[in-house]
């Protein structure tokens, strides 16, 4: 992954940008954004839960890999969209689609040993698509773009349309 | 569109079945190198035997730098491999390698990168903020009302606690 900072961003980014263009994404709604971003990184339990100890308590394989793929990541959405009343739910779904569609696509272009990401398209393909390898993990300066970026929408949405953002603020 | 709580409990139910069948099925996949998913840690940790002469994507923290050895770690154990074409990498160093492993305890890198262990526990701490961040802004402009699950806040709460609930119509 890039790390959460970056993808939260990134997710912030895009969210304050549509809010231009769609009323009804509040900064309600952008935050219900950076979640879906951290929707495939939900991987991350195995340290806190070791796929191993299931494994031996179930019988059955496992491995929470699965939630860095396009199938879970979307069942979580889905679980999510469900979690809201109806009025609310094609607007959370949208918004943590676009979170967690903003992971997967800059996660596409992370330098890989061998040069190929990872399933991205599961449980449709186990192909792992090839990465031009643009940027590491653990690299700071995505974070820094990343910063500036939503630092500069932050500005840009303050300054020009402060208005319809007052309710919430 | 689902409506009421029970056909919402169900959909959210089957949702977490089908995901906790997708963890099962992931845990089951075998390597597919033409797909470009390679044999990893686990597998070569679990049954190093089984994978010589065919293409792995592994890493682990440099043990020794002549020749390079690196200790890949599974959930409950570990391997050391000697890395044959390895880069200039020091001890405690962390190194991703994509090779084919020629023997049981040998891998001949063809894709390396070299990472210090610091960086990793600066992608940590900067994701936890990230991640504290998101949740204080979900506490602040949503709450959890019982009878109608997750809702959005009239009022953003405060550090005063004064809120005004959420939603009250419809």
């Amino acid at each position: 992954m890039a790390e959460m900072l970056t993808h939260v961003l990134a997710a912030y980014a895009c969210a304050t940008a549509l809010s231009w263009r769609y009323e009804w994404v509040t900064p309600q709604y952008v935050t219900v954004a950076m979640a879906g971003a951290m929707i495939p990184d939900f991987n991350r339990i195995d340290l806190f839960v070791p796929a191993a100890a299931l494994w031996g308590l179930l019988g059955v394989p496992f491995n929470w890999g699965a939630f860095h793929t396009l199938g879970a990541s979307l069942l979580v959405v889905s679980i999510g969209a469900l979690t809201v009343p109806a009025r609310h739910r094609r607007k959370v779904f949208a918004m943590l689609m676009l979170g967690m569609l903003s992971h997967h696509a800059l996660d596409q272009f992370l330098v890989t040993a061998s040069g190929h990401s990872y399933a991205v398209l599961w449980p449709l393909t186990q192909y792992h698509p090839p990465t031009p390898g643009v940027y590491l993990s653990t690299d700071r300066w995505p974070a820094i773009v990343a910063v500036f970026l939503a630092a500069s929408c932050w500005a840009i949405d303050r300054r020009y349309f402060g208005a319809r953002a007052r309710p919430e603020r | 569109m689902l409506e009421s709580p029970l056909a919402r409990a169900v959909a959210i139910a089957l949702c977490l079945c089908a995901l906790i069948g997708l963890f099962v099925w992931f845990g089951a996949l075998e390597p597919a190198p033409d797909h470009h998913r390679y044999a990893g840690g686990d597998e070569v940790v679990a049954d190093a035997d089984r994978y010589v002469g065919q293409p792995v994507e592994l890493s682990g923290h440099v043990v020794a730098t002549d020749p390079v050895r690196i200790e890949v770690d599974s959930d409950y154990e570990s391997t050391e491999l000697v890395v044959r074409d390895a880069p200039a990498v020091e001890d405690g160093q962390y190194l991703s390698v994509y090779g084919t492993l020629t023997d049981a305890e040998t891998v001949e890198a063809e894709g390396t990168v070299a990472r210090e262990s610091w960086e990793f526990t600066y992608m940590y701490a900067v994701s936890a903020i990230a991640a504290l961040w998101v949740l204080a802004r979900a506490v602040r402009q949503w709450r959890f009302d019982p009878t109608r699950g997750i809702v959005p806040r009239d009022e953003p709460l405060t550090l005063d606690g004064a809120s005004s609930g959420g939603e009250t119509d419809g």
